[in-house]
Parts: C-alpha cells; structure tokens; sequence
C-alpha cells in the first residue's frame, strides 16, 4: 500500500468514527439531557471530564414525527382610504355626526367590499371619511379601495378619493413580533419551540410535542392590541373600585354608575380614553416581582414619548383607576397609586392563592401587549405524536429492506467493485446522518424520505464508474490504468447529474416551506456525501485492491478473459 | 451476471417516431383527464381544512363504502361542506380524513368551530374515534404555496436548462434535456390526473426531485455522444446516437434501478403518509429513465438533422458545393479571421462528414479526448469555441 493511500484510508476511518460519535452520543463532556423532558440522563460511566453513555440516535426529529403543531402567523395588512366629502361641511352636532357616521357605515357593508374588518372615521369637521379595512395583498386593496369609491359615491357624488395606503408591518416589527411570540412560548414551557420570522409578514411557530394545541394556540394569538385606559371618575374612583367577579376562571370587573346601577364593561372601556397602547410598552419589561413581605407585583416600563405623558396623567390623576384592556377585555384595573415615571408596577390582590399565576399570566399579556399588529392564523398543523411514530418505523424498516436490496445487487451486478461500493454505502450512512447533525438538520418524515432516496442514488456515481472500468479493462489496459481511466473519464458526467441534483435541491429549499425545506436539505446534503464517498471512499478502495493479489482475477471485476481486446 | 445490452446492434434511433407516439400516449390520456375531471387539489393550493381521524376498529376493504356513506350521512346533519375519505394499508382503513371547504376570512377560528361539529357527529358512527391530525391552510396562504410551487418547477427547469447548455457549449443539448424533462412532469401529472391522487406541495417536491433525478441519466448518455463525437464512433450523428445509447443502456437502468429498489420498499412498507409522495417518485423516476433514452437523445438527432438540411440548403442557395470538406472550411476558420465562419459552423457541428480530418486524422480510435484536446487548437472543442465566438460576433453586426 502506498503512503498516500494509507494516509486516506485513516482519514475516512477517522472521519466514519466521528460521525458515529456525533450521532449516537456515546461519549460527551457535558451532561446529555433528554430532548423531551430537558432534565440530564445519567452517565453510565465518568472518566475525568468524559462521561459515557448509552448510545441512542441523537438526531433532532421533527414535528410530524414527534407530534405537535406547525403554525404560520401573518401579520394583518390594512388598507387606508380617504376621501374628502364636501357635501358633509356644514357644521353639526354630534348627533349628527354620530348619525352621519351611521350612515356611512351603512353604506359600506364588509360583504360588498370583500373584507371582514372594516373601521369608518369621520373627522371633526366630518368633511374627511377614513376608511380601514384589512386587505389580502395589493391588488386587493385596489379592487377594495374601487368598491368602497363607488359606493360612497352613489350617495356622496361629489366625494373625491384622497389617499390610499397599504399598511403592513415592517422588518423590525416582525421581528419584534419573533421576540415577543418566543418570550411568550417560552413562558409555556415547551422544548425547542422554533420561531422564525418568513418576510414581509408571516412567522413560523412550531411546537413539538404540545399537549393541548388549542390553548397554545389561543394563547399566541391572543393579545393584539393593549391599551391602558382611564376609568372615568363616575364609574370609579378612589374607594369606589370596580367589583371583581371570577367568571370560568377569567378576571371580571363590573362597575356601577353615580345611582349604583350596574353599567356594562364594554360601555365603561369605550367611554374610558386611551392612556397609552401596548406599542408604548418596552417589550419583555413586564416581570413578576415577589418578594417575602411584600405583595407581589408586576412590573411594566414604557418606552418614548408615552413616559412623559404616562407621568402626567398619573400626576394628576392619582386614586383613579386604570383600566388594562387587552382585545377589548379588561385584565385589570388597578388604581393609580403615585404619580409613575415611565415605570410601573401593578400589585394586590396576587397574594391570595393562585394569585402568582395570575401575576404572571398579566406579565405574560402585558409584555405580549407590545405586538403591534393583529396576527391572523395563515396555515396550521397539528399532528399527533402516534401518526409519527407509526410512520418512523415504518419507513426506517423500508429504508434498510431497500438498502439490503441495493446491497446486494451491487454485489449480484459488479462483483468486486460492488462489493467495495457496498462497504462505502454503509459508510456513507453514517456520514451522512453525521452531516445532518452536523449542521443541526431537524429529521422530518419527507427527510428520512430524502435520506432512504439519496442511498438509491449514491451507488449512481459507482455504477457510473464501474460501467466505465468494465470498458476500459476491455480495451486492454492494465486493471491500474483501467480505473484510474475509468474514475477520470465518468467524471465529468457525475459531477454534471449532480450539480443538477443539488440545483433543484436549493431550488426546493428556497421554495418550500416545514417539512419540504427538511426534505431538500437532506437531499442536498445527501447528494454531496454521496459524492464524497462513491467517488473518494470507492476510488481508495480500487486502489488498494489494484494492489494486491486480486487484481490478477478479472471475473472478479465482471469481466470475462476474452472479452479482453489484445 | 450478464450484460444485456453488450454487443446489441438495435437501431434505436431509426424508430425514434415510435418512441415519441408512446410519449404521446402516455401524456395525452392524462391530459384529458386533467381537463375534463380536473385534479385532485390538497388543501395546499386550495385552502381550507383536513382533519384526521384515527379509528378505534379497522375497516376493511370491502366495507369501506358502507363506513364513508354513513361518515356522509352523519356530517350532513352538521350542514358543513366536507369531503371525506379514508386512508391506511390495503389490509384496510384506519383513518378517516375529513376536507373542509375553504373559508374566505379567519380561517383558523372557522376549523375549529366546524372541527368540534364534526367530531361530534362522527363519533356516535365511529365509536372510539380520535383526532390525530388537524390542518387548515387559508386561502391568502394556498395562494402563496402554488405560486412557490409553479416557481419552484420553473427554477429548477431552467437552471437545469442553463447548467446542461453551458456545459455542453449548445442550446439543443440543454433544450432536449428541457424537453425530456418536461415530459417527465407531464406524464407525472397525467398520472395524477388519472389516478386522482392529490396534489400538494409534497407532489411538487417529488417532482422536482424527478426532475433532478431524471437528467442524471439524460447527462449520462450525453456525456458518451459528445465523448464518441470526438471519437468519431458512428458515421453520422443518428448513429453515434444510437451506439453511445446502447453503450451506456446498462448503467442507465441500472442507476435508476437501484433507486427503484428503495422507492418501492417504501412505497410497500413506508406506510400511509408518503405513499403518494412514493408513488410520484416512482412513476416519475421511470419516466424519466424513458425519456433520457428515447426523447432526450432521439429529439438531438432531429434537431440536428433539420440544421443538416437547412445549410445544405443555404449552401445550395449560396452556389456553394453542399459537399465542402469540413476539415478545410473549419481550419480556414482559424486563420482567416471571422467573417466566413457562420457558414461553415453549422456544418462542423453535424458532423455528417468524418470529425477525424477536421483534427488532422489525430483522432484515432485509442486517443482518448484528453490527448486530442492536448493536441493542440485544432482539436473539435477548440474549433467550436471559435465557432461560437466568431457566431457571438455575427450576432453583433
């Protein structure tokens, strides 16, 4: 054997080895922890800072086969219009503006636009009609704006079209929108939760092994818009606190007018102004602070001009209530106790049991307060853990019958070499699902898929090579001039067929979305090994069999003596 | 184990009528379907939901129509629009899969409303029945799949389209590659059309996966023409065809063979969930193999056949002798400079006259490209280069 040949041989040994380390985690410096529970295994043995383990395969498998949901949120896009209405100028009470108002309203029902929100403004002077309402993408919002022109023009033909603006949120915001999702997940305690923002407005959130997708989910959507709102001083003020009811576990604030007659929540929060929105709220501020001794509180801080406004509000407004509306629902109402600088903390009434829950509950909202824009579901999947597991089995038992098979005809077909091929098959096994630990690749069912179709594709290289060597052997070159001839000259066509692979292989990544994206990165990974090993491994291995003793036997190549051409 | 195709003398390209009419064959019946029946769109480009359920007891096979006619009966006391079907292995059915219609707004909230109806008709039916999948894709977000999905198929198409005609120095060797390819999704998708298997978004990645797949063996064979071209194997170019398609016949099926192994193994022992995911790669992956050897190459020999007689007619036309001697024509290129080449060009590349004077009777049958290439300029590669650049400055003019 010569040197350099050697030197390879240990390369790819070393090589095979860390890959199998890498995947079976036999052998760690730090604790290894269980990837579903997140509490450390028990070493069976310590050697210095080593610890030994059971091996067990520790790829990261994916939500179709641990079970869990797959979410895509998109950020709501709204369309402005504006329109000026001259017929609308003369002045008015608010009657008749709130009348006015009314019949604008009227005028434009979401059916007939196409939308399902829709907000109408009138200005002070009533001679500018705003209308919001959420659109699908640009071209909607051009049909929209159409429609909604048409139809106040029916009744207002002198209405003239001011403005149309499309609202969406941007990168930063989205990527607010990452931070706050991720502070809140992780509140819930799920493992390897993966949020990642898809511009212009959507974000992936996928949750394995949730227990109960439905609260996950109602939970993350939750909180769109946050307000903090001042309670007038007729429904409550110093003593005169709102009663709180628990109704189905949730906070409710009833409060009662000047004659002690109940009035309704949603009337008190519509009458009471807004002090500040969730998007003053420094996002991630709100923490639960307890304290032996001390009630426990939950703190929040603001951000910008709203610290200013905030402190003088409260100046002069200390022993009025502050109503905390999260979507039109009141989570709290404390009452201002001191004039707050930009930095608060809302406390009593969490001391009592499971108060501590509920602290944290309002922290959580709070801080969740801050996303700015309405989130609509897009896409949702759930899966269940047992679909995975059934179909893991399924396809590693299909994965290894189909290798054995691809085994064996390499053997049956090309004798010699197949066997070789063989041998670097099972190598490029384990190197490639050392490549997909290596660079973190979660294992989805369409990438075990990836992974069984690339061990039908590795031996291509090989076939492609062998079919080569038999020629050149035939022409009656030396078995040593006969493969390298034939490893140079299949070259080219190998190297081709798969750049075309891995192309499509991007192509796919860039394209495809969960599952798809885990199919083609196990391709492109699986192709590039398999390069590696049908070319390099094999072709190591044909040099040292070129070496020894049977290379004088040519039936081993697949060759017959008198095919041989003198 | 023997080789078949060794020493085989069919003429492959002489029916290449008949291998296209297969083609046909094959594409067209799909197509129709496809236009009178439609397709069998996933909740991926159409939007809407798809719970799954998992059945405490089996169904067999002979009872099924029975169970999903109750299933019906059931879910339309709930007034909701819903599709259902079951799903397991041959043995029989152990899922049942309920569509829902798309909803134009808050998609999320409408499934789970109509989710609890139809659990709650269903299992008075289906005793024990339990949810085990639930996914709703809105329409804003369907919309962004299938465009993906197109875009996706037109990507890799065309960067398979460039890659194979820049490394092959002409468009007909990447455009007949282009051609097979799309036949390969054609056929695909007639298939689909016939079978009504759904089509979703882990349909287009199997066929783009085909797609990567299926030129392996097209690159293959091309790789041997343009090899046996320079070797000048064959007289014309039909017939270097047609002998690097016999030479390379056994690793072209081989190749695909071994793939074949694995993707059925799957398809029996796989289980449910990738089964049509299998199925395309299969039917995808055979086409494919088809079309390398009896589209792909055929479609080479007519597109340079057509070039053949249309400059033996501009020859024609021109008063020139058709029969000019190529090696001269294409040495005189080189020394005298640009301006005459576009006519001689065409003629090099057909290579209807023995390849062998163009080089200078250097391409002797053992000299393998490397050496002729070695040779010096006046190898084929060489003159076409200059081919190329001198039609490149034509173009300009």
């Amino acid at each position: 054997m010569q040197a350099r040949t050697r030197w390879w041989l240990i390369g790819v040994i070393a090589l095979v080895i860390a890959a199998l380390i890498g995947v079976l985690e036999p052998v760690k410096l730090r604790d290894r922890r269980d990837p579903d529970t997140g509490r450390p295994v028990k070493a069976l043995k310590q050697v210095g800072p080593l610890r030994f383990y059971k091996p067990h395969i520790g790829l990261t498998l994916g939500l179709d086969l641990r079970g869990g949901i797959h979410l895509v949120l998109q950020a709501q896009r709204e369309g402005v219009f504006e329109f000026s209405a001259p017929e609308l100028s003369e002045p008015r009470n608010e009657s008749q503006q709130a009348e006015t108002w009314e019949r604008i309203v009227n005028l434009l029902p979401m059916d007939n636009i196409g939308t399902d929100k829709r907000e109408v403004d009138l200005d002070r002077e009533g001679t500018r009609i705003r209308v919001r309402t959420r659109v699908r993408d640009r071209a909607d919002m051009q049909r929209q704006g159409k429609i909604i022109a048409d139809l106040l023009t029916a009744q207002f033909p002198k209405i003239e079209t001011k403005e149309e603006t499309m609202q969406s949120v941007s990168g930063s915001d989205l990527t607010s929108i990452v931070r706050i999702l991720d502070n809140r997940i992780n509140a819930f305690g799920v493992a390897e939760p993966v949020i990642q923002s898809q511009l212009p407005d959507r974000v992936i959130v996928e949750l394995p092994g949730i227990k109960d997708p439905e609260k996950a989910k109602e939970m993350i959507k939750k909180t769109a818009v946050l307000q903090f709102r001042a309670v007038p001083r007729k429904y409550a003020y110093g003593d005169k606190g709102p009663a709180v009811t628990k109704v189905e576990g949730q906070d409710v604030y009833t409060f009662a007018d000047a004659a002690s007659k109940e009035v309704p929540t949603s009337k008190v929060i519509d009458e009471s102004p807004i002090v500040a929105t969730g998007r003053d709220l420094k996002p991630g501020s709100s923490r639960v602070v307890s304290v032996p001794g001390q009630p426990t509180a939950v703190t929040f801080s603001l951000v910008g001009n709203a610290r200013k406004d905030f402190e003088n509000f409260t100046r002069g407004n200390v022993r009025a209530f502050l109503a905390v509306v999260l979507d039109g629902r009141m989570i709290s109402c404390p009452i201002i106790k001191s004039t707050i600088p930009g930095e608060g903390v809302i406390e009593g009434g969490f001391d009592r049991p499971g108060g501590l829950e509920e602290a944290r509950d309002l922290s959580i909202l709070l801080n969740a307060g801050a996303l700015p824009f309405d989130l609509e579901y897009v896409e949702n999947r759930t899966i269940s853990p047992e679909l995975g597991e059934d179909a893991l089995h399924k396809s590693l038992m299909a994965g290894l019958v189909g290798m054995a098979v691809v085994l064996v005809f390499m053997v049956a077909y090309y004798r010699l070499p197949g066997l070789l091929a063989d041998v670097a098959l099972v190598m490029y096994c384990f190197l490639l699902m050392g490549a997909i630990k290596l660079v973190n690749q979660v294992l989805t069912l369409p990438g075990i898929l990836a992974v069984i179709i690339s061990i039908g594709m590795a031996v291509d290289a090989n076939i492609i090579i062998f079919e080569r060597l038999k020629e050149e052997i035939r022409t009656g070159k030396t078995l040593r001039s006969a493969v390298e001839a034939a490893f140079k000259r299949a070259w080219t066509a190998i190297l081709d067929s798969n750049v075309c692979s891995i192309g499509t292989g991007i192509v796919l990544f860039y394209f495809g979305t969960g599952p798809i994206k885990g199919f083609a990165v196990a391709l492109i990974i699986g192709v590039a090994v398999s390069l590696f090993t049908a070319v390099t491994v094999t072709r190591l291995f044909m040099n040292m069999t070129v070496d020894s003793r049977l290379a004088g036997n040519l039936a081993l190549f697949g060759v017959s003596p008198q095919e041989v051409q003198e | 184990m023997v080789d078949l195709f060794r020493g085989r003398k069919w003429d492959l390209v002489h029916l290449r009528n008949l291998w296209f009419a297969i083609s046909l064959l094959f594409i067209l019946p799909g197509l129709v379907f496809w236009v009178t029946r439609g397709m069998n769109y996933g909740i991926d480009f159409t939007g809407g939901g798809l719970i799954t359920y998992k059945l405490a007891q089996p169904i067999s096979r002979g009872e099924e129509m029975t169970a999903l006619a109750k299933a019906r009966d059931a879910l339309k006391k709930t007034g909701i629009d819903t599709r259902v079907q079951t799903a397991g292995t041959s043995a029989g059915s152990d899922q049942l899969l309920v569509r829902t219609r798309r909803a134009e707004h808050n998609a999320n909230e409408a499934l789970s409303q109509q989710e609890k109806a139809i659990e709650g008709a269903l299992a008075p039916v289906f005793p024990g029945i339990r949810r085990v999948g639930l996914d709703m894709v809105s329409p804003v977000m369907s919309r962004d799949l299938l465009k993906n999905a197109v875009w996706s198929v037109v990507a890799g198409m065309g960067f398979i389209l460039l890659w194979v005609w820049a490394r092959y120095h002409g468009w007909q060797w990447g455009s007949t590659a282009l051609v097979a390819l799309t036949h390969d999704v054609l056929v695909l998708i007639g298939v689909f059309a016939m079978t009504y298997r759904e089509i979703n978004s882990p349909f287009v990645a199997a066929a783009l996966t085909v797609v990567g797949f299926s030129v392996h063996d097209t690159i293959i064979i091309y790789d041997r023409i343009r090899e046996n071209l320079r070797l000048r194997k064959g007289s014309t170019f039909a017939e270097t065809v047609n002998t690097s398609l016999l030479e390379t016949m056994a690793r072209s099926l081989n190749t695909v063979l071994t793939v074949e192994f694995v993707l059925t193994a799957m398809y029996f022992l796989g289980g449910a969930s990738l089964r049509d995911f299998t199925f395309a790669m299969i039917v995808g992956v055979t086409v494919g193999a088809y079309s390398s050897i009896f589209n792909a190459s055929q479609l080479m020999v007519v597109l340079k056949n057509r070039e053949e007689r249309r400059v033996a007619q501009r020859r024609a036309l021109a008063g020139r002798p058709a029969a000019a001697p190529a090696a001269r024509t294409v040495r005189s290129a080189g020394e005298r400079g640009a301006r005459q080449l576009p006519q001689a060009a065409p003629k090099r590349l057909s290579v209807s006259e023995p390849a062998a004077e163009a080089v200078g009777g250097r391409a002797a049958a053992d000299a393998s490209p490397e050496e002729a290439e070695a040779a010096g300029e006046r190898t084929p590669r060489d003159a076409r280069k200059k081919v190329k650049a001198a039609r490149k400055r034509k173009k300009r003019f």
